[in-house]
């Protein structure tokens, strides 16, 4: 129900935004901006160039703002432009590769001391979701962090419905196999059956 | 239930994503089975520090210079259609490039010579040359040309490439029959013509032909010149 008042809400702020109104267009904006960032950020871990992203699907939303079909969902249209744009963004990296030695080093010393920490829990997640392959990041950050539907996820993916909750589950499973002796240290801890050696 | 199959499920179980039926089955693997509870403990941990992860947001000016930027450009785009209406497109380039390069073509064609060229490389010389005497307009002379250019005449006809070599040549022919027969015949006062002897290269006599009365100039066309030639009772 909530869903569907969502969906005729986008409805009528875009087809306001098609008769030429910058206010409807503003709302759009301020109500997608962050959960398209949250998604396009942890594809393609850099701040400005999420945020660059998320700027160009605006504009796209906006240049094309005839071309969308009311028949469809217009947050799954939205998502789809984004996605489309941070494949583009992951491809060309891919091509031109750039390491820094110096801030490698610094980012494993700094891996290294979270990973000693028990209370980063979220921050090692964070990581370990940035490590896995595309195709299951993609389908992991929309299910489980943006917490879209399963059919929401398959048509902004253009994959079937059981890909999707395949590669969901297979997401989840390699998360919890990278954070599975860290979590049941965590948990000794929290217990009191294991004292770390620093504290004896 | 095994545990394989239940671990399969078990993160689709800690988020409720599970019919009722299937719940209740691994629930009862659960209770029995120490193992998977440890692993429904690791995800639920999980599923926990996934919520607290830090949110990606945007900066506070966004919507500013978002804004900005479509207002510029939409700036441009009513400057440009102000400057180039859509009813009448600038060329683009794909359409431009041919169109010169076609119009080059033409250029060098008619600059070269284009057809007259075309036509002299077909016909490339006249394989006897026709001049009208006027001392009292009523005489032409016929000059053949010389022998290898009438051979390469023969040799284009012969090949059946153009019709009107081989008319040329033919009507060549007849004259240079004729002028033989006259002179073997030595009977030039039956004709009406003169034959000339002048000092050639490789050609063969000079022949005069009287023209009949009141043309001034006449056609070199086959039959007719042959048969006005003979002396004016079109028998030959």
């Amino acid at each position: 129900m909530e869903l569907e008042k969502e969906k005729q809400s986008d409805y009528d702020l875009m087809q306001r935004v098609k008769n030429g109104d910058m206010l409807a267009f503003s709302r759009i904006v301020d109500k997608y901006k962050n959960r398209l960032m949250n998604v396009i950020g942890r594809m393609v871990q850099g701040t400005e160039e999420a945020e660059d992203i998320v700027q160009e699907t605006f504009m796209r939303v906006y240049q094309h703002r005839d071309s969308f079909d009311f028949r469809h969902c217009f947050s799954t249209w939205l998502y789809t432009i984004a996605l489309n744009l941070a494949r583009n963004e992951l491809r060309k990296r891919k091509r031109f590769k750039f390491f820094d030695i110096f801030d490698l080093q610094g980012k494993e010393a700094e891996i290294a001391v979270e990973m000693e920490l028990p209370s980063n829990l979220p921050q090692v997640l964070e990581r370990a979701i940035e490590g896995l392959p595309e195709k299951y990041k993609m389908a992991f950050v929309l299910r489980d962090v943006q917490e879209l539907p399963y059919e929401e996820v398959a048509q902004i993916m253009n994959i079937p419905l059981g890909t999707v909750k395949s590669r969901v589950n297979r997401a989840r499973a390699i998360l919890k196999e990278k954070l599975k002796p860290r979590m049941e240290k965590y948990n000794a801890l929290s217990k009191g059956t294991l004292l770390p050696v620093s504290i004896l | 239930m095994r545990c394989q199959r239940v671990r399969y499920y078990l993160s689709a179980y800690c988020r409720s994503e599970l019919s009722e039926g299937r719940c209740k089955v691994i629930l009862e693997h659960l209770e029995s089975c120490p193992d998977c509870r440890r692993e429904e403990g690791v995800l639920r941990d999980m599923i926990g520090a996934l919520n607290k992860t830090p949110h990606y947001e945007v900066c506070a000016d966004f919507t500013g210079r978002l804004l900005n930027r479509i207002g510029a450009e939409r700036f441009n785009e009513t400057r440009t259609r102000a400057f180039f209406p859509k009813k009448t497109p600038v060329i683009g380039w794909t359409r431009a490039v041919p169109a010169v390069a076609t119009a080059c073509l033409i250029l060098t064609f008619v600059l070269t010579g284009g057809l007259k060229n075309m036509y002299r490389q077909n016909v490339p010389e006249q394989i006897a040359s026709v001049t009208t005497q006027n001392l009292d307009n009523s005489y032409m002379t016929i000059q053949p040309k010389s022998d290898h250019v009438l051979a390469q005449h023969a040799m284009v006809s012969t090949a059946g490439k153009d019709w009107a070599f081989k008319n040329q040549l033919a009507r060549y022919n007849r004259i240079r029959g004729l002028m033989n027969a006259m002179q073997s015949q030595n009977d030039f006062a039956s004709y009406s013509s003169k034959v000339i002897e002048t000092p050639q290269v490789c050609c063969g006599p000079r022949i005069l032909i009287e023209l009949p009365s009141g043309s001034s100039s006449m056609p070199v066309t086959g039959n007719s010149q042959i048969r006005m030639v003979s002396g004016g009772d079109g028998s030959n």
